[in-house]
């Protein structure tokens, strides 16, 4: 049996990554809480693998595992030892890392961490897609202050009002929600927002 | 009329890591006061939570520069850190900074047992040695930020002095910062050692008490750098130069009181430290509290930024992270010393720039440490440069490194 360790904040991901690397052969996954005792924790379960996220500072205890073998029975290294310069910059970039016990063999981690760099990689893609939506909303609500405030004081239509913030922000080559937060807040200045 | 600009950045659109620690200041400093912008650099602070982050951010280009521990950039090229991708410093962000801070029940402890080993400063570990001997079975744990760093290597020197074997007789573990209180409160670790404003953390909070500063162990030894890797210092010179001189100016700044009071104020913002101002402003302006029940002691040169040529990149400081690396056993093979050196700590990337600013540079790459127990003034450099003292309080580790000296 081989065990990989997750040690990551978001529990939502951690499930989702485990349910994956379950479905490998032989593979045991075991979830940890990041917080506490990460060396208790590593001396308990004796991992094959440790895949933890960039955002835990528990990095740097790993890191110490090297150095004080005393802890375990087998150094620990990073991943990136074992790995190639694409793998170990899409792991950073993605926001994982992973640390691994030494003689490892190399065709066995890349698998994981194929899976593992896929699974945080969609969950960057979903979080930047939410902020995304967020601020496509926040903007839609923008645009209608500032096409009311139009309407009022230029007695334009709905459609007059946008095509003028439109142009505004046109001219001054920002986004149209932009161009309206500007617009709301020089006028509530004047006290007319 | 403006002048011709003093250096031409090849990339002008940067990422500077930093760990939120009171000796980032430098950074936060050239950053509001806008001197990133005078040299014509565009600079987005990206705050990062482990020493491991920064490396393996900086390696991989994700950070163009960042804030790291002193023998961080010589572990990444001897190939014992990370990936060792090769780095180099041609600035040094600060001296001293960090103290060892031990639980308060623990101190207790070795006030009863040692009474007299409280009667002068600073103080030594002898009172601990006495507790370990008497309890042979109980096993001390204490704790430091990252296996290549300057706390590291003064907490086994500050036990060695007193006999007590780092490896053997206590645990060493590495724990991020921002932990090392609660662990300390939960009794998981009885001391640590750390940079700033953790200890005060535990002191104000009354749940430990600051044994030993690095600046009583070490006048003016080192403490972090400005790290890049070598291949974007080589395709980035002017870039690089221009980083230089906006911390240079910014550490000179910060020399002042007024300087470090209001750097203080935006350290402790929440894009910065996040951590309330009367953590951060006691030890930057010489006020260190060692223990709620006492006043705080004067310590002015417990962060130096500028004085005392605390911006240079001395190869001396190298060789004594070298030395450590081998004695510690973190580096097992025998490298060309002076190859390594000028490959990593960068004196004429500084002197290019000082001279540029009209500032003075060192002529040598090396400076005598332990010898000089006052203040006095470097004259092989193009100006003199006042400089501060450099005793070595412990005897063991003063004779370490008495033998790198020139």
């Amino acid at each position: 049996m081989f065990k990989v360790m997750l040690v990551d904040g978001n529990a939502e991901r951690s499930n989702s990554l485990k349910d994956e690397l379950s479905a490998m052969d032989a593979t045991d996954v075991i979830c940890v809480d990041s917080s506490k005792d990460l060396m208790g924790q590593v001396r308990q379960h004796a991992p094959d693998v440790i895949i933890i996220e960039m955002a835990s500072p528990d990095r740097d205890t790993l890191e110490s595992l090297r150095t004080v073998n005393r802890e375990t029975p087998k150094p620990v290294v990073f991943f990136a030892q074992h790995s190639d310069h694409e793998t170990t910059e899409a792991a950073i970039n993605a926001g994982v890392s992973a640390y691994i016990v030494d003689g490892l063999s190399a065709s066995r981690l890349s698998s994981i961490m194929d899976v593992a760099i896929a699974n945080f990689k969609a969950f960057q893609k979903l979080k930047i897609e939410l902020e995304d939506t967020k601020l496509r909303l926040q903007d839609r609500k923008d645009v209608d202050k500032a096409k009311g405030i139009l309407m009022q004081h230029r007695n334009l239509s709905e459609e007059e009002a946008y095509q003028l913030l439109r142009k505004m922000a046109m001219d001054r080559n920002m986004k149209i929600g932009d161009a309206s937060r500007n617009f709301v807040a020089a006028m509530s200045l004047l006290g007319d927002a | 009329m403006n002048a011709a600009p003093l250096f031409r950045p090849e990339k002008t659109e940067l990422k500077i890591g930093f760990l939120p620690l009171t000796d980032c200041a430098v950074l936060v400093a050239a950053q509001e006061r806008g001197l990133f912008e005078k040299y014509g650099l565009e600079v987005s602070l990206e705050r990062e939570v482990s020493w491991a982050n920064i490396r393996d951010r900086v390696a991989f280009g994700s950070l163009d520069a960042a804030h790291m521990l002193a023998p961080m950039p010589l572990a990444a090229t001897l190939g014992i850190d990370g990936l060792g991708i090769p780095m180099q410093s041609a600035f040094s962000m600060g001296l001293n900074g960090s103290a060892i801070t031990l639980s308060n029940t623990l101190m207790d402890e070795l006030k009863t047992i040692c009474s007299d080993c409280f009667e002068s400063t600073p103080l030594k570990a002898t009172a601990l040695k006495k507790l370990i001997d008497a309890k042979p079975d109980r096993k001390l744990v204490f704790a430091h930020v990252f296996p290549y760093s300057q706390h590291h290597y003064l907490l086994n020197a500050w036990l060695e002095d007193a006999g007590i074997d780092p490896v053997n007789d206590v645990e060493l573990k590495v724990i991020p910062p921002p932990q090392m209180v609660a662990q300390l409160a939960s009794g998981e670790i009885d001391g640590y050692s750390s940079g700033e404003p953790w200890n005060q953390v535990a002191v104000q909070q009354g749940i430990g008490s600051v044994a030993i500063t690095s600046y009583e162990i070490w006048n003016n030894g080192p403490g972090k750098v400005l790290g890049v890797t070598q291949k974007w210092a080589a395709q980035n010179p002017q870039t690089h130069r221009a980083i230089v001189a906006a911390l240079l100016e910014a550490a000179q700044w910060l020399d002042h009181p007024h300087g470090r009071s209001q750097t203080a104020e935006w350290m402790s913002r929440e894009d910065y430290l996040n951590v309330p101002l009367e953590q951060i402003r006691g030890p930057l302006m010489g006020q260190y509290q060692f223990s709620l029940d006492e006043p705080a002691r004067t310590l002015p040169d417990f962060n130096c930024f500028y004085r005392h040529g605390a911006t240079i990149p001395w190869h001396s400081h190298g060789a004594f992270f070298l030395q450590q690396m081998s004695q510690g056993g973190q580096l097992k093979k025998s490298v060309d010393q002076q190859a390594v050196l000028d490959s990593v700590y960068k004196l004429d990337v500084y002197r290019d720039v000082a001279e540029k600013l009209g500032l003075p540079y060192p002529l040598d790459n090396h400076k005598a440490e332990t010898v000089n127990q006052s203040a006095w003034v470097l004259k092989r450099a193009s100006k003199p440069i006042a400089m501060g003292s450099s005793q070595i309080t412990l005897a063991r580790l003063s004779g370490q490194v008495s033998q790198l000296n020139p």
